[in-house]
């Protein structure tokens, strides 16, 4: 509670006191930098992430990051971090990534400590809304996977080399493990199935970049593959398998195994306009296991078979006005994209496309607005929604950040 | 106004956008000159220039730490991350907050005036920066010469 009040303090002070131009403090060799964010969003019909029907003001993050250069090739830092988004986060400050890095040479560097993680063209960067033109990513970086591909505790190989002929190729390969808090969005992805998680054990995390920077202007593509496995106990009272079966009553062990998430991303930047794509696949296997002590255990295997996929543009019309759009598909179980095996076909999918205005007020502060068209209901929560989900929503979203 | 018509205007606006991007392509004057400390190499490629820049190529020939200096005097920072870097001065900006923000690397040093950038190179081994080409550039400073 003493170390919230004062990192709230300390931001606060640092928002009046600095002034609004501001590009970083330092305390002797030590560079500190920061943000704050607060957002509003809105919707008509479903909730969405929050108690969004009504209008909620439970959207915000802030962080803020030490960073000192001991060596020309290495240097340590950490960041701290706080958000709230519905029931999720409720301003506790975490760490969000605290690491040292020595950069041996341009081919090989290592990090060690705790570490983002890959995923994507924009994983690593998915909480800090001033270095991006949308309000909310699009779902192959759903709020609720947050805490499941942050970050991890591990070592890190990184390097890149220039070849003169096929461009840049930068790699990173990370070991390590993770650890997944039980109020975290992964618990409330599975509370929507009726689990409510007691205990999460989440062993061997591997994650590996590959980024290919040929030698076209402004074009890069790549791919990010995390694997992990995850063990869990629920409290369940009923669990549904499908639209005909169900697990009525005892209590379940649950492991999802060789999980899997691949993402497959091209980047085109034509001046001040970028366009983006990525395709993400997410495969496990997910084996669930009765845990009554009245009767012998029954085990049922559940193929895990996700895609998601958006194709973006964002183009800065003026120094400090910026518009953007996307349209994005996810399917959570994607050998049933039309919805045939849920209770309601719309469940199957989430179909989205979303337009957004960046103004930079200055080179610190941002305000953003923007809209979704929301179809179907695979992200939409039932615990958030309990008349029912419905089958299309829209959302309105505003956004003020402030960094330094 | 019938369809085909609609369709002839919506498709001279898409082509109109499209113009106005390549249009705006600025064609900037490299009025520029890059400096380094008088013990580096001579010469260096554009990519090397660029990667330097980006912080993927720390090393000199001679296995020697790179330390790069931004001169943020606008216009000649403005035009050197343009045609040296390809990005805009807003993308790059952004490319070194994302470091920062992840972890994975510091802001660059910056100066804002070239006789800060000149003496920083002059005295500091392995460094490279860049000064407006109309700026005198002693003789103690190279000058390099792009491949």
């Amino acid at each position: 509670m003493i170390i919230r009040q004062a990192l709230s303090f300390f931001l606060l002070f640092t928002f009046v006191c600095i002034k609004p131009d501001a590009n970083a403090l330092q305390y002797k060799n030590i560079h500190i930098h920061g943000f704050i964010s607060q957002g509003y969003m809105i919707s008509d019909r479903n909730n969405y992430l929050a108690d969004s029907h009504g209008g909620t003001l439970e959207f915000n993050d802030a962080a803020i990051n030490f960073s000192r250069q001991l060596y020309p090739n290495f240097h340590i830092g950490c960041q701290l971090y706080t958000r709230d988004i519905g029931d999720v986060g409720n301003n506790k400050i975490e760490i969000d990534w605290a690491f040292a890095d020595f950069r041996m040479t341009d081919l090989v560097g290592f990090r060690l400590g705790k570490i983002k993680i890959p995923h994507g063209l924009y994983n690593e960067t998915r909480d800090i809304d001033m270095l991006r033109t949308f309000i909310f990513l699009p779902p192959v970086y759903y709020d609720i996977s947050r805490s499941t591909i942050n970050a991890l505790n591990g070592v890190d190989i990184y390097g890149n080399y220039q070849f003169e002929t096929i461009g840049n190729i930068e790699y990173q390969i990370l070991n390590g493990v993770k650890r997944i808090e039980t109020d975290s969005g992964w618990s409330r992805y599975m509370e929507r199935r009726g689990m409510d998680i007691t205990r999460f054990e989440s062993g061997y995390t591997g994650c590996g970049k590959l980024t290919w920077s040929p030698n076209i202007e402004g074009l890069r593509l790549g791919v990010t593959n995390i694997f992990f496995d995850i063990n869990a106990d629920a409290e369940t009272n009923q669990f549904p398998l499908s639209a005909q079966y169900r697990i009525d009553g005892p209590d379940l062990r649950y492991q999802l195994s060789n999980f899997n998430i691949m993402v497959n991303y091209v980047e085109y930047t034509l001046q001040e306009m970028i366009f983006a794509a990525e395709y993400m696949t997410f495969r496990g296997d997910l084996v669930i296991k009765t845990l009554s002590s009245e009767m012998e255990p029954i085990v049922f295997n559940v193929p895990i078979k996700t895609d998601a996929l958006y194709l973006s543009m964002t183009y800065r019309l003026k120094n400090n006005f910026e518009i953007g759009g996307y349209y994005a598909v996810f399917w959570p179980d994607a050998s049933d994209k039309n919805g045939k095996l849920q209770t309601q076909d719309y469940i199957g999918w989430h179909k989205e496309a979303a337009i957004c205005f960046r103004f930079d007020i200055t080179n610190s502060i941002a305000f953003k607005t923007e809209t979704h068209l929301i179809d179907g209901g695979a992200l939409m929560m039932p615990q958030d929604n309990p008349d029912g989900v419905e089958q299309r929503t829209a959302l309105l979203l505003l956004k003020l950040s402030y960094s330094f | 106004m019938n369809i085909s018509v609609l369709r002839f205007y919506l498709i001279l606006l898409i082509l109109n956008f499209f113009i106005q991007i390549i249009s705006n392509t600025c064609v900037y004057a490299i009025s520029v000159k890059i400096i380094v400390h008088p013990e580096i190499q001579d010469s260096l490629s554009a990519n090397d220039i660029r990667n330097i820049f980006l912080g993927k190529k720390t090393q000199w020939e001679n296995n020697q730490r790179i330390r790069f200096v931004l001169f943020t005097e606008e216009t000649t920072y403005r035009s050197f991350i343009t045609y040296y870097v390809r990005k805009t001065l807003y993308q790059y900006r952004n490319y070194w907050r994302k470091k920062v923000f992840t972890g994975t690397g510091m802001m660059p040093v910056m100066f804002n005036s070239s006789s800060q950038c000149i003496d920083y190179v002059n005295r500091t081994q392995g460094a490279i920066s860049f000064v407006p080409a109309t700026c005198n550039v002693p003789n103690d400073v190279k000058e390099i010469i792009l491949n």
